[in-house]
């Protein structure tokens, strides 16, 4: 395989700014005159009814103005895919953080004494707090879904080996360093213009307009970028912008609503914890013969994404690995804690980390070297190359991505050290674990898989692009300039994305499930080179023309007939490029882009157009659990050392390598920052970091002294990441693959990696419990575990 | 006295008088000069978003400007203060500084919300080291206050790397004039005092005498020193909630408080001497000390913070007294009364509960430096290496003749309501062979028995018990490698 050079890219387009401090972000805005502070009082239950709500206490503090309540609200519902969460908690509250009442002041420290002053009276009602208890009490959202190829129990039964068991797989804090804001502006005649840290600027809009009884033409909702949002901010963002939309609505003042990193983490819902069963048959090879899984979700009090989530998970049940026969169940559990949500990955890293541990089990059991469990299972061309949901995998690459990095990191040599390493018996154990991904790229509701964009061409031959995708650091809108600047031959930084807002963009899609992208440089390609064909037109009309007989010299005067550009043509000969367009059939014919622009205006051709995109040739029935829902797949391998101290449990992260196929990208530095940013994510989840919840369903790890997400020293020592050249992904913008997922999923070789270590310890019938995260408790809790069982070898 | 809080910020003065004087600097900056390219993201100093320079003399140091944390930093505590905010860092002809053509260039940047606190960072440490490039362990540990959500770090560490020497220019320099300095200094000489109605009170003595007559005549004032531990409770509504009332009274302008020396054998640090100052101090004499400091919080808290905040606050966790125990400390208490050294293993009555008069204030640390004999090991572990508050923290002190333990302290941390020495089992280290690898074992599982801790969130007390026992199991182990060795 052919590794891409490393080259410099374009930076990010607002890098110059962050670099500076200059950027703003929702709280940099400076306070309009009047402004209100709103702050949120919220439930310490995670299941109550709520018998009274008493604000004389705030309301009698010098600056408070108001107190709300759910009878505030309009039409009090709303939810993602089903509506079925109040955005103010009305009779009950159905978790520790859910929102019963909101205070608006004039000083920040008068809201938070009023927070404090509203004096809310609870019944407390039982509470179902995990996925055991959900499935005691029956308690479920949405039906049960499935995907299922052949007779998976003929194929278990007669595989010549079995196992069962269950992984337990924790739920993950977004830790976006900017927590969740929105600033509300009050317009002429009740609108409402509202400033949002979110991913969905759509349904925001959505959202405030039925919560105060507007409609979509009353609401504006703006969204210049988010300090991190890793699907955080693609359905929760919207509660915070209706909280401050509410306030400036009903008191017709601007309105700010904040809030701590404490609060955020205490009310917002995180990846979903998923608990799965699962049967496996295999032969002595460790190929696998059948798969039963049944995949249980936690998710939260409210539906929020999780049913789709729950679908994701199901669908990445197979990760790299062809599965003969499968039936993969899977129940989202209703519970009382926050509602779950999308989180970079959505379902996929957890289906992926079932079928990582199950292969770590099986060659662990076999006596094998886990890679050549890995490669035994792989897909592979001509007849083990179709999912279990049906879609066959073209441009499969999955094979030679795991040669070719065994080979480049010297996997056989390493796997030998560490053997030696361990069987020496000093204070440290290491592991070694080479993983895959193949991440299907498009939203599995295929509605979602749109995007418009508006170009914009001036006449001095600067662009202005404006699309639905919100930007959160991924550099979406630092791409789409490049593919629009590539197509009129400018320089990226002639072309500006601008703030994406409801009003210039309409029935966005959210900025997720990797597509931004995708989806929004495709619909700005739409637009622009409609507008390139014109110009093309313009071109050779005014080339044609000594240069007094052009516009720019007649056109004030009307002396000459007006040039005809008939729509839908394009002159081909006309090249654009290095900021000109020129005659390839006579290069001496050239003119500067910004000049055939004000020729462009002056002629009267339409200089700005509109784009619309939509992914063909995609379909999934969910109710069959067949269909091909991805429009292609991002593939990649990741091989991770590490090591353990035998006595604390402490880990390093020893060398990483990644080889990731991601077609032809645009940016290369901005993709291989995704990888590296994704990954560490990913590793983070798996080791670090710990939900730790009280009995009654608080968060107690809601700050970064207690959740610890990897800091710059966790980092791996030594990282390698290299982008494989691949020219054949034709179907997506400019050969492009997306990038901002498939990455985190191979931080599950750090996981894995850990399992190899400790399975170095275990005689080959002992089976390690498969739990997600491996803190530093547990991997202590492990080797103790085998110390004392005598199981050590 | 002064009624106002005097400081630089930027190379232009301040002066905060009345309510202002009670802000952080993060709220100062952001909400009151629009100096919005500082952020917030926990307001509780374990994130960085929020690092700028602070650059402030000590009474045995030249100027230093170190990063700290403006979220948990108190106005009062910067009087006689020159703070130095992202907006300053660019040139005057808005092209960008080295350190911040590096993190453009190397997309050391995504969402850029934690940008400005790592440029901060970096800077610190380029305005100390101007004339070389970046060592990656070097800014690595200096850059554990900082958390990135996006990058993932290597593009940081990247651009650290490529930030040359020879185009740095110095914002320091740029800014920090000798005309300023003399101003400031001038201008911050005399004590302060302000009281607010409604706000509180706020004192900055400059000598020892009138820290004491305050304490005395104001037992219920706090004292703070770094503001760390304060800042955060602060912050999180703990300590003067919103609406309430406060007194506060500083110690980082007393001057005969602000030393670290290391004399005869003995260190001895005064209250208002910071933990990177003590870290630098004890760099050669107790190295393993200074180990131990560079896993303790992040450059910005240990700018701040003191030795002695960290022996008042009297946390079961702080990870300093284990060390303080095993090393034999002794702390100083003094009133107008008079003044006394209490051996630290007398100082800690119950949880977070001190041996010490309303009227007294804590003034000095000594310790001495182990010798040739003995061996120092200080051991904390914590989920995350950097950065993270211990889950058990040991130390052990020893001395040894012909391979036998002639002498032991044992201290632990994490497992109790204080942090305590383990007496039992510094008998039973007492005329054990550091070779035999059974006794050790055993005694090692008998400290785990003899220890009750507690489950929090940190973890099980099932996992504390086993760690602490591995912790001896380990520093063992460590023994009779350098034997061997
Ligand atoms: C992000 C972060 C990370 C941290 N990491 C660690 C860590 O790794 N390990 C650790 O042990 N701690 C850690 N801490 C806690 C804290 O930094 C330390 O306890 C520090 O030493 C406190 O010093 P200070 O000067 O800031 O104390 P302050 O906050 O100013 O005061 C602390 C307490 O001591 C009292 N006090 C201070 N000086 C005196 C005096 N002279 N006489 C009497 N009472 C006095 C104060 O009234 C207060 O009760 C961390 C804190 C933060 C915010
Ligand atoms: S805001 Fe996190 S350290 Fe200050
Ligand atoms: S760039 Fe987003 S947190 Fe660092």
């Amino acid at each position: 395989m052919k590794i891409i050079e490393a080259h410099k890219s374009p930076s990010h387009d607002a890098a110059h700014t962050h670099v500076q401090g200059l950027s703003e972000f929702i709280d940099d805005r400076p306070a309009v005159a009047g402004e209100l502070h709103v702050g949120v009082v919220y439930s310490p239950h995670p299941h109550a009814r709520i018998v009274g709500i008493d604000p004389t206490d705030a309301l009698a503090i010098a600056d408070v103005v108001a107190v709300f309540t759910a009878r505030d609200v309009h039409h009090n519902l709303w939810g993602p895919i089903f509506q079925d969460q109040p955005l103010v908690a009305d009779t009950v509250v159905s978790f520790v953080g859910e929102v019963v009442a909101l205070v608006a002041a004039e000083t920040r420290e008068a809201m938070e004494q009023a927070r404090r002053a509203v004096r809310v009276s609870y019944e407390v009602l039982p509470a179902i707090l995990s996925i055991p208890e959900a499935i005691a009490a029956q308690s479920f959202l949405g039906y049960e879904r499935f995907i299922r190829r052949g007779d998976v129990d003929a194929a278990i039964a007669a595989a010549p080996h079995k196992r069962d068991g269950v992984v337990y797989i924790q739920g993950q804090d977004h830790f976006y360093l900017e927590s969740h804001a929105a600033i509300a502006y009050p317009r002429d005649g009740g609108q409402i213009e509202v400033h949002a840290s979110s991913q969905h600027p759509t349904e925001v809009q959505h959202i405030v307009a039925h919560g105060l009884g507007l409609r979509a033409l009353d609401v504006v909702c703006v969204v210049k970028r988010m300090g991190g949002g890793f699907g955080g901010k693609e359905s929760q963002a919207a509660l915070f912008a209706f909280y401050a939309s509410l306030v400036a609505h009903k008191l017709n003042r601007p309105a700010r609503c904040v809030i701590t990193k404490d609060d955020d983490m205490i009310m917002t819902g995180k990846r979903n914890p998923f608990e799965i069963h699962y049967r496996v048959g295999f032969d002595s090879d460790g190929a696998l013969c059948g798969l039963d899984a049944r995949l249980f979700s936690d998710g939260g009090a409210f539906a929020d994404l999780s049913t789709s989530i729950m679908e994701r998970a199901m669908l990445h049940s197979d990760n790299a690995y062809f599965l003969p026969a499968a039936s993969i169940v899977g129940k989202v559990c209703k519970t009382h804690v926050h509602p779950h949500t999308a989180f970079r990955g959505f379902g996929g890293p957890k289906g992926v980390a079932m079928i990582e541990a199950i292969l770590e089990d099986i060659a662990h059991s076999l006596e094998k070297d886990p890679l050549d469990v890995r490669k035994r299972n792989v897909y592979s061309a001509p007849d083990r190359n179709v999912t279990h949901y049906g879609q066959p995998l073209e441009n499969l690459l999955l094979p030679e991505l795991f040669d070719s990095l065994e080979s480049r990191c010297d996997y056989r040599a390493r796997r030998a050290s560490v053997r030696e390493h361990n069987a020496k018996g000093t204070s440290t154990l290491r592991g070694l674990s080479l993983t895959a991904v193949k991440f299907g790229i498009s939203f599995t509701t295929r509605f979602l898989n749109q995007g418009n964009a508006l170009v914009n061409v001036h006449q001095d031959g600067t662009v202005q692009v404006s699309t639905g995708a919100t930007e959160m650091g991924q550099g979406v809108n630092t791409r789409i300039a490049q593919v629009v600047a590539e197509v009129l031959g400018i320089a990226h930084t002639d072309v500006r994305v601008m703030t994406t807002s409801t009003e210039k963009n309409h029935n966005t899609s959210p900025t997720a499930a990797s597509s931004g992208t995708d989806l929004n440089a495709k619909a700005a390609l739409d637009a622009v080179t409609r507008i390139r064909d014109r110009l093309s037109l313009v071109a050779r009309g005014v080339l044609a023309l000594p240069e007094d007989r052009r516009p720019s010299r007649t056109a004030g005067l009307g002396t000459q007939p007006e040039l005809a550009v008939p729509e839908g043509a394009r002159d081909e000969d006309i090249i654009f490029a290095d900021g000109e367009a020129y005659d390839r059939l006579d290069s001496s014919k050239r003119i500067a882009f910004g000049a055939l622009c004000r020729e462009a205006y002056l002629s009267r051709v339409q200089l700005g157009d509109y784009g619309f995109f939509k992914i063909p040739g995609i379909h999934f029935d969910k109710l069959t659990g067949q269909g091909s829902p991805f429009f292609y797949f991002t593939q990649g391998t990741a091989c991770s050392e590490i090591e353990i101290d035998r006595y604390t449990g402490e880990l390093k992260v020893l060398r990483v390598d990644l080889l990731m196929d991601l077609g032809r990208p645009i940016n290369h530095g901005l993709d291989v920052g995704q990888v590296i940013g994704a990954f560490v994510q990913g590793m983070g989840w798996c080791t670090s970091e710990n939900l730790v919840y009280d009995d009654k369903g608080l968060l107690l790890s809601h700050s970064p002294s207690t959740y610890k997400i990897p800091s710059v020293q966790d980092t791996p020592r030594d990282f390698r990441i290299e982008l494989i050249e691949n020219h054949d992904n034709l179907q997506n913008v400019r050969g492009t693959k997306a990038v901002g997922e498939p990455p985190l999923l191979l931080g599950l070789s750090v996981w894995t990696a850990v399992r190899d270590a400790l399975y170095a310890l275990a005689p080959v019938e002992h089976t390690l419990p498969a739990t997600l995260p491996m803190t530093l408790e547990r991997i202590l809790l492990t080797l103790d575990a085998l110390r004392l069982q005598g199981l050590a070898r | 006295m002064r009624d106002s809080v005097v400081l630089y910020i930027n190379g232009r003065r301040h002066e905060l008088k009345g309510e202002h004087a009670f802000a952080t600097l993060s709220d100062y900056l952001r909400y009151e000069r629009r100096l919005t390219g500082t952020k917030v993201v926990c307001a509780e100093g374990d994130c960085g978003a929020c690092t700028v320079l602070v650059g402030r003399a000590g009474s045995d140091r030249p100027w230093r400007f170190e990063p700290v944390n403006a979220c948990i930093v108190q106005m009062l505590q910067l009087d006689g203060s020159h703070v130095l905010t992202i907006e300053a860092v660019a040139q005057p002809d808005g092209s960008l500084h080295e350190v911040q053509r590096a993190m453009c260039e190397n997309h050391g940047s995504q969402c850029g919300f934690c940008t400005p606190g790592f440029v901060m960072a970096m800077l610190g440490h380029f305005e100390h080291h101007p004339h070389r490039p970046a060592d990656r362990k070097e800014i690595a540990n200096h850059l554990t206050g900082n958390l990135c959500r996006c990058t993932g770090y290597l593009p940081i560490l990247d651009a650290a790397a490529d930030v040359r020497p020879e185009r740095l220019q110095s914002v320091v320099a740029r800014l920090h004039t000798e005309p300023l300095q003399r101003a400031l200094t001038e201008s911050t000489e005399r004590p302060l005092s302000i009281a607010v109605e409604g706000r509180g009170r706020l004192d900055a003595p400059t000598t020892l005498d009138a820290l004491l007559s305050l304490r005395a005549a104001h037992p219920d004032a706090r004292i703070t020193a770094g503001n760390t531990d304060l800042g955060v409770m602060i912050n999180k509504q703990k300590l003067w909630p919103a609406g309430s009332s406060r007194h506060a009274i500083t110690t980082h302008k007393v001057a005969e408080l602000d030393h670290v020396t290391v004399h005869e054998g003995v260190v001895t640090v005064g209250a208002a001497a910071t933990l990177g100052a003590l870290e630098r101090a004890c760099e050669t004499s107790v190295p393993e000390l200074a180990k131990l400091l560079r896993v303790f919080a992040s450059p910005q808290i240990k700018a701040t913070a003191t030795l002695m905040g960290n022996v008042a606050n009297g946390s079961p966790i702080g990870d300093t007294l284990p060390a303080l125990f095993a090393l034999g400390a002794e702390v100083e208490a003094q009133s107008l009364r008079g003044a006394r050294w209490i051996p630290i293993d007398a100082l800690y009555v119950g949880y977070r509960a001190l041996s010490i008069a309303p009227d007294e204030v804590l003034t000095r640390v000594r310790f001495s430096v182990p010798g040739d004999v003995a061996v120092f090991r200080a051991y904390k572990v914590c989920q995350r290496k950097d950065l993270d508050i211990s889950f058990v923290g040991a130390s052990f002190y020893l001395e040894r003749s012909a391979g036998v333990v002639t002498r032991a302290r044992v201290a632990y941390g994490g497992v109790g309501p204080t942090v305590m020495r383990l007496p039992a089992i510094e008998a039973r280290l007492q005329g054990t062979a550091i070779s035999d690898t059974q006794a050790w074992d055993a005694i090692a599982d008998e400290l785990a028995a003899s220890l009750s801790p507690r489950s929090d969130l940190r973890g099980s007390l099932e996992a504390r018990k086993i760690l602490s026992a591995n912790l001896l199991r380990k520093f063992a182990n460590e023994l009779r490698a350098e034997v061997s060795a």
